[in-house]
């Protein structure tokens, strides 16, 4: 044990206040005034103006301003009110306005006549997400089916002429833009055929832009309502369809409701097509294609061009694709794309030299060995042999004896 | 010479192809599955645990015309032959299905094999008439079962690639021969032409077949028609219990008919000429050493018989030379003469032998006379530009 002076002085110190009570250094220490410097009591005791800590001190350097961004004290974990006063002022500041916190309490009060975005003080009122609430509605039942927003697929994947659907969108868009609203709230409209597929030319000007040209007046003006139409009518019919049980309960306007239901599901019925025909947009006009160079460098053109078409169609656009498109062929390009096939024998089937051979056959698997007695008629009386036998024909037959 | 009609006999093989349902006889009599647990697992089908589909030909006797065009193995047959396109693949495939395999004998090659046997026939005995004029009928008979008897047909089939099934269905390739297998429990030598000869013993009274009765009661080849044929001695088979007892034939068989159904499909689709230059090429081309068919028991005493029958003088073995006549291996040439003339020539180890092959030297050279240009019957067939010169008719054999 190592022998320090430090004893020495402890115990020269308590000799000379009080020989017989002994305090350990420790706790001297603690008696005494405190040295740090972060502590609470350091920073709550008013002082007189002096330099301010070191933390502000880099801070301030490293910002370059007297006021740093981000919070006065940012080990000390904010009251919710504080918090939200500290974003407002953040973004006064970032503004350039003066004397921001002055201004929280007016700012607040002037987001929320706005209603933009305020962030909330409590949950009142906030949406409440998870919990036990709906699970049954949401996991299991089959009446209430997610709907997302690709589960649609208003046209389905497969469409025979995706060109005419890409131009169709392209002019849909192009007429909001000139209608002067928002482009991509038209993405869930309702999509009909006829004379918006056919009567509506994209043509590009001198300067390069491209403008719609409506054959028939006021048609631009007839899509554009369309668009603009909120899709509300069709939830409600929905929600209709799942209560009414009881027709003798119907009322005169559920009675009405409701054939309007049956007459929809009777007129689907007649559109399905059959098992092996792809579907087809029903135009008839083919289209100059001028509209394939138009350019995609305006981002809430893409943006609504790229919602609408994957609403439409069902299916996802990659982000690399979205990206490198840069006109409207492209992306005509990509969906018009045939996929690469999977397996070999798909890729020989295709190559016209060994189709003109007419001594080569093409499998779609390995020939096993069932199938190269089949060839030959031998393996007819191997089963029939095993089966006298009361032997089991294939592994599988084993478990079931 | 006029055009032979042969090509109107081919009216039945060309008829449209109808399946009536009560042709379809051949029932497969299987078993049904039996419930019983499996207690032995013996080495079956390995890795076979997908399902396999099976055929939907499964339940006809024999592969439809449509899979002709998908074999492979048919198409490369084709190709192999070098068939003219004139004759379908679809032909082809029905030449493969012998009658057993399928009893309606639209969908078999029954009717074309007939044919092409006739076809055969023709061009064999004018080729070997008109080359060897004078040669005896049981030679004749021999030679031409040499070209176009069940061995060499069957060698022949063998040589253009074709596999037979191992039991025939209408799943089975369409590239396959395909015909229901019997046992042969006899050796080779007593099969002939599909026709199994109980327990090898010949049964016809022998005494009746001198040559005559060869040409006028047998068949093509002098063989013996009419007995038990085609029927299995003893069916310990898979096959023959799996399916309804019928007759079956051996693969020598099947073979033999399939290349008579080719050369009649070949008659049919493509012609005289074609079924011509096809037997040249197959048949006419194969070398056949007649001169070794020969066997003669008494040629000293045939010999004489043909001098004085064409007037000759009578024939007379002198000896030429000789050498080492007390020796272990004396050589004594001897020539038999007519008059002054020699007739034929040869050597043997005794003065008996030495003239017993003289005088089979000496006939040998009468009946194997060759003109120096064979020119036969169908050469001049068709449109009459080429001039017929008549070969020479013989006198006939030397008989007692």
């Amino acid at each position: 044990m190592k022998v320090s002076h430090r004893s020495t002085q402890l115990w020269l110190k308590t000799s000379r206040s009080s020989p017989k009570t002994f305090i350990c250094h420790r706790c001297r220490c603690l008696t005494q005034k405190s040295h740090f410097t972060t502590t609470r009591q350091a920073r709550a005791s008013p002082e007189e103006p002096q330099k301010p800590d070191l933390t502000t001190r880099l801070r301030r350097r490293i910002w370059g301003t007297e006021t740093p961004p981000g919070q006065k004290d940012p080990y000390r974990r904010l009251t919710p009110e504080e918090k939200a006063a500290e974003l407002l002022e953040q973004e006064s500041i970032a503004e350039g306005k003066q004397n921001a916190s002055q201004d929280t309490a007016t700012e607040i009060a002037r987001r929320q006549s706005a209603g933009e975005y305020l962030p909330a003080q409590n949950w009142d009122g906030l949406e409440r997400i998870g919990g036990a609430t709906g699970w049954w509605e949401e996991e299991w039942d089959r009446n209430n089916v997610y709907r997302g927003f690709l589960t649609e697929g208003v046209l389905g994947e497969k469409v025979a002429n995706i060109e005419d659907v890409v131009r169709r969108v392209a002019v849909e868009i192009l007429a909001l833009k000139q209608a002067g609203g928002a482009l991509h709230e038209g993405a869930q409209a309702e999509w009909s055929e006829g004379d918006f597929m056919e009567n509506i030319d994209i043509v590009k000007n001198e300067d390069g832009s491209f403008t719609l040209r409506e054959q028939t007046p006021d048609l631009i003006d007839e899509l554009v309502e369309l668009l603009q139409r909120p899709p509300e009518e069709e939830m409600e019919i929905e929600e209709l369809s799942q209560d009414i049980e009881d027709p003798e309960a119907l009322g005169a306007e559920e009675q009405r409701l409701l054939d309007e239901i049956h007459a929809e599901e009777e007129a689907g019925e007649e559109q399905t097509l059959e098992e092996n025909e792809i579907p087809t947009v029903a135009t008839t006009k083919t289209h100059d294609p001028i509209y394939l160079e138009l350019p995609l460098t305006d981002i809430a053109f893409k943006f609504a061009l790229i919602k609408r078409l994957t609403y439409l169609l069902g299916t996802r656009i990659p982000d690399p694709k979205i990206n490198s498109s840069k006109t409207l062929g492209d992306v005509v390009a990509y969906l018009s794309e045939k996929p690469k096939p999977t397996k070999l024998a798909e890729i020989l089937r295709e190559i016209p030299e060994l189709k003109a051979l007419p001594n080569v056959e093409i499998y779609d698997t390995k020939r096993n060995f069932v199938q190269k007695e089949m060839e030959i008629g031998r393996w007819k009386v191997i089963e029939a042999e095993l089966k006298k036998k009361g032997l089991p024909i294939r592994k599988s037959d084993r478990l079931h004896g | 010479m006029r055009r032979t009609h042969l090509l109107r006999w081919s009216g039945t093989v060309l008829t449209p192809r109808t399946r009536p349902n009560s042709c379809l006889s051949i029932t497969f009599a299987i078993q049904s599955r039996n419930a019983a647990t499996a207690t032995a697992y013996a080495n079956y089908t390995p890795g076979i645990d997908k399902p396999v589909e099976p055929s939907p030909y499964e339940s006809l006797p024999s592969p439809p015309p449509e899979a002709s065009r998908k074999s492979a193995r048919l198409a490369a047959l084709h190709a192999r032959l070098y068939l003219s396109s004139r004759i379908p693949l679809e032909t082809l495939g029905r030449c493969l299905v012998d009658s057993t395999a399928d009893r309606h004998d639209s969908f078999n090659n029954s009717s074309l094999a007939i044919l092409g046997n006739d076809v055969l026939a023709y061009h064999t005995s004018e080729l070997i008439l008109c080359r060897y004029p004078r040669l005896p009928s049981a030679v004749i008979l021999a030679s031409t079962s040499a070209y176009i008897g069940p061995y060499a047909l069957s060698d022949l089939a063998k040589s253009w690639g074709v596999e037979a099934a191992a039991v025939p269905g209408g799943e089975v390739d369409a590239g396959l021969l395909q015909f229901r297998a019997i046992k042969s429990d006899n050796s080779e030598s007593e099969v002939r032409a599909g026709v199994l000869e109980k327990e090898g013993k010949i049964s016809s009274k022998s005494w009746k077949r001198g040559v005559s009765s060869l040409m006028k009661q047998d068949d093509f080849f002098g063989e013996i028609t009419g007995r038990e044929i085609l029927t299995p001695v003893q069916s310990t088979s898979i096959e023959s219990e799996y399916m309804a007892a019928g007759p079956g034939s051996t693969y020598q068989g099947a073979c033999t008919n399939f290349v008579r159904a080719v050369f009649g499909a070949v008659y049919v689709h493509a012609g005289r000429q074609a079924a011509k230059n096809f037997f040249n090429a197959h048949i006419a081309s194969r070398k056949l050493e007649v001169s070794k068919m020969f066997v003669f028991r008494a040629p000293e005493r045939d010999l004489a018989r043909l001098c004085a029958r064409e007037g000759f003088e009578p024939p007379v073995a002198r000896m030429i030379s000789e050498t080492g006549r007390l020796s272990v291996a004396p050589v004594f040439n001897v020539g038999v003469f007519s008059g002054k003339e020699k007739l034929g020539e040869a050597t043997g180890a005794s003065l008996q032998e030495a003239r017993f092959r003289a005088a089979v030297s000496a006939l040998k050279g009468w009946y194997l006379y060759s003109p120096l240009q064979v020119q036969v019957p169908s050469d001049v067939e068709g449109d009459g530009s080429k001039e017929w010169t008549p070969v020479l008719v013989d006198g006939g054999e030397v008989v007692w």
